[in-house]
């Protein structure tokens, strides 16, 4: 996959600039205490272009009984409920989201991703564990590649972005499970504290709102 | 700096921190100062939507999670702690874990006898202290009619397979049946602390004081001198608090911890409290529980009406599980079940068809699971990874269920999973022979959904002072003034949902206090 050269230094910078803060990005907003702004945060068009994605990846806005809501709709409660886009606390949680969207960057995990992997085993060798939950994900992505090909998870057809979608939720690192479970849980939050969504499956909402 | 002088700080203000004012503040002459780290919230706040609550009510807005991220351990951060905001699920303490406690611990006191007098204290003991906190918080087992379908179903299901089942007991009064308990209870019927024992606590005198970070604790020489506090400025919504933001420190005779299980081993470790054996923190219990979600033929409505009506020990005494009736609104929801787009869509549409249980796994006080705090990220972290053992009983425990899913008459029945399971698609069962299929589970962080609400065990009470942090009088080894009493100081899980176990230890405590009070130089 070719790769010009000024991206490919905005990726290294990325990657270095995300390095261990990336990790703390993955569970949601829970750890807003333990973030750095990093100098190379991506900028607001471009996160909200991965957030529209990923929107309208995990709620299927194409079902006929799916509320008549638009992306900008969903993506306005999104970002109302977690600021990612403009809280300084947050800027990890952007750089985790410009990664997610950097499917070229997936054979290959950063060094936080690997060294989590390790922390957390209780094997034998956790050494050797990790490499090989790197070898089944390289083998998992070549077979997505193949099938859908592509750079940046927000370009890809519907299709190709839910399949990328379940490659980071069937990972065999931890932390692109945690990733996937992350981004999954804001849209899925956002959409069903919507009213419209209460009404389509029969949810009463609150007592006191009831009248 | 400010300062303020007391006879009593107690840290935090649920079930063990509200019950213990509460005591303590029937000797009129002392000085209690109760600290709460989250907001003073009540009915005219509690809006019964769930990301608002969830948000204001929760520890770490309610995303706090072990550090893989794999299991969420919910907990109440807000005056009344879980009592709060938890299902007002109520089980007496069980006898047989104490004596267990007693033999293989070398505990003393708890007696069980009501007519024993523990260290020479006048009508102190545990089944004395049971009946108190029974008797304040209205514990009662649900009439006939507020046993919503949900209930209902789950109980058919188990009686189809000979699991005996039985009601829940529920601390509340007048409750309405609105089925938004953890949310906070809008009309004051769940009695939980906020409404019941720091509310007596505060009308005889105690000084509540929330926002209130405690930094550390302080010592002079083998003793506690007092707390080292930050009063945060009060979020929106909250009722006013007694004390202007900024540093504060509470000097004090007694220091009592009751700050839960996360926190309390975190606060004794970021204290720099002696710890010579390494045991702060570790052997954390979770009791790891596995949601079940079944599809009926017609409508259940599980949101509306009391959550958890119904519960089984069948398996308490031989596996080590329960089976517990819980149902969840729509965000919980949404994220239990299974997959994305049209295929969490469409069992999304079927909301009000949906059922749903869990299975609480009593799981075994390992001690690679603990707490500790992360000084560079400024809070807890929590490592847990379920034991093989516990792994395979919870494997049983998931095939139980899914069965009890079809036997009550479901279409569809799903664990919180994307594991593998041999030929099914995720884990969705077709039928109860697909139960079968939990034997390969491998509960993977990350793919099959584990939660918690019932961390214990991290600061732990016993004789031997190599394996726990506190005598039986949850006096810390080292500092005989620092008073550790909440679930941190059980020796291993209590053995059911801990509500009333904490609080009978912390009225227990409480009581010996006022017995014992010289000890403490009160």
């Amino acid at each position: 996959m070719p790769i010009d050269r000024p991206s490919a230094i905005a990726r290294r910078e990325f990657m270095w600039g995300a390095g261990a803060t990336l990790l703390a990005a993955c569970g949601v907003m829970r750890q807003v205490h333990n973030t750095e702004i990093l100098s190379s945060a991506p900028r607001t068009a471009a996160l909200r272009t991965v957030l529209g994605a990923l929107i309208t990846s995990v709620l299927p806005l194409e079902h006929p009984q799916f509320p008549k809501l638009q992306a900008a709709e969903l993506e306005a409660t999104l970002l109302e409920l977690f600021p990612i886009d403009r809280d300084p606390e947050l800027a990890t949680v952007r750089s985790a989201v410009m990664l997610f969207d950097d499917c070229a960057a997936f054979p290959e995990p950063p060094a936080p991703f690997l060294r989590d992997q390790r922390e957390n085993d209780r094997s034998a060798d956790p050494a050797v564990a990790a490499q090989r939950a790197v070898a089944h994900d390289r083998a998992a992505f070549e077979r997505y590649a193949r099938a859908h090909g592509g750079e940046h998870f927000a370009q890809q057809s519907l299709a190709a972005r839910r399949a990328y979608l379940e490659l980071w939720g069937q990972s065999a690192l931890a932390t692109r499970r945690r990733m996937y479970r992350g981004f999954r849980a804001w849209v899925l939050i956002s959409a069903y504290s919507r009213r419209e969504l209460w009404q389509v499956i029969g949810y009463d909402g609150p007592l006191l709102e009831r009248g | 700096m400010r300062t303020l002088d007391a006879d009593v700080v107690i840290i935090g203000s649920g079930a063990a921190g509200g019950t213990l004012a509460a005591t303590l503040s029937e000797h009129a002459g002392w000085r209690v100062v109760l600290l709460e780290r989250g907001g003073h919230f009540g009915r005219e706040f509690f809006n019964q939507r769930e990301w608002d609550m969830s948000n204001a009510l929760y520890a770490e807005r309610g995303l706090r999670t072990t550090d893989d991220g794999a299991i969420p351990v919910r907990g109440g951060e807000c005056v009344g702690g879980g009592t709060t905001v938890n299902v007002a699920l109520s089980f007496d303490p069980v006898p047989r874990i104490w004596t267990r406690w007693r033999e293989e611990q070398g505990l003393t006191g708890f007696s069980f006898d009501p007519d024993a007098n523990d260290y020479g204290v006048s009508g102190l003991n545990l089944a004395r202290c049971v009946a108190d906190v029974r008797a304040r918080l209205h514990v009662h087992a649900p009439a006939d009619a507020e046993i919503n379908r949900n209930n209902g179903l789950f109980a058919a299901g188990c009686a189809a397979l000979g699991i005996a089942t039985r009601r829940f007991e529920l601390n509340m009064r007048g409750c309405i049946g609105c089925g938004f308990c953890s949310t906070g209870c809008a009309y004051d019927a769940k009695q939980s602390t906020l409404v019941t024992y720091v509310a007596d606590a505060v009308a005889r005198g105690v000084t509540l004081i929330h926002h209130a970070d405690a930094i550390h604790i302080d010592y002079e020489g083998e003793r506690a001198r007092g707390v080292q506090v930050r009063v945060r400025e009060t979020q929106p919504g909250s009722r006013p608090n007694s004390l202007a933001p900024g540093e504060l420190y509470v000097r004090s005779k007694l220091v009592i911890v009751c700050a839960g299980a996360i926190e309390t081993p975190a606060l004794l470790q970021r204290s720099q409290h002696p710890d010579p054996h390494a045991r702060i923190g570790r052997g954390l219990v979770l009791h790891p529980s596995l949601p079940f979600i079944g599809r009926a033929e017609s409508e259940v409505a599980g949101h509306l009406g009391i959550e958890g009506t119904m519960y089984s020990d069948h398996f308490a005494e031989t596996d080590g599980f329960y089976f517990e009736c819980l149902f969840g609104h729509p965000l919980y929801g949404a994220a239990v079940l299974p997959g994305i787009a049209a295929e969490h869509f469409e069992l999304m549409l079927s909301y009000r068809r949906l059922f749903g249980f869990g299975a609480m796994l009593i799981d075994a006080s390992d001690d690679d699971n603990c707490v500790r705090w992360d000084v560079q990220r400024g809070r807890a972290r929590i490592a847990y990874r379920l034991t093989e053992a516990d792994a395979t009983r919870l494997r049983k425990a998931a095939r139980i269920g899914v069965e009890i899913v079809f036997a009550a008459g479901a279409e569809r029945a799903w664990i919180a999973s994307d594991e593998v399971l041999g030929p099914l698609a995720g884990a969705q069962f077709r039928s109860a022979a697909d139960a079968r299929h939990t034997s390969e589970l491998r509960f993977i962080p990350g793919r099959t959904t584990i939660t918690s609400a019932h961390p214990q065990a991290t600061t732990r009470m016993g004789a031997d002072r190599k394996r726990a942090t506190l005598d039986s009088r949850g006096e810390t080894h080292g500092v005989a003034n620092l008073i550790v009493c909440d679930a941190s100081a059980f020796p291993s899980s209590c053995g059911a949902n801990p509500m009333i176990s904490i609080m009978a230890m912390a009225r227990y405590q409480g009581l010996r206090i006022l017995g014992e009070s010289a000890r403490y130089d009160l």
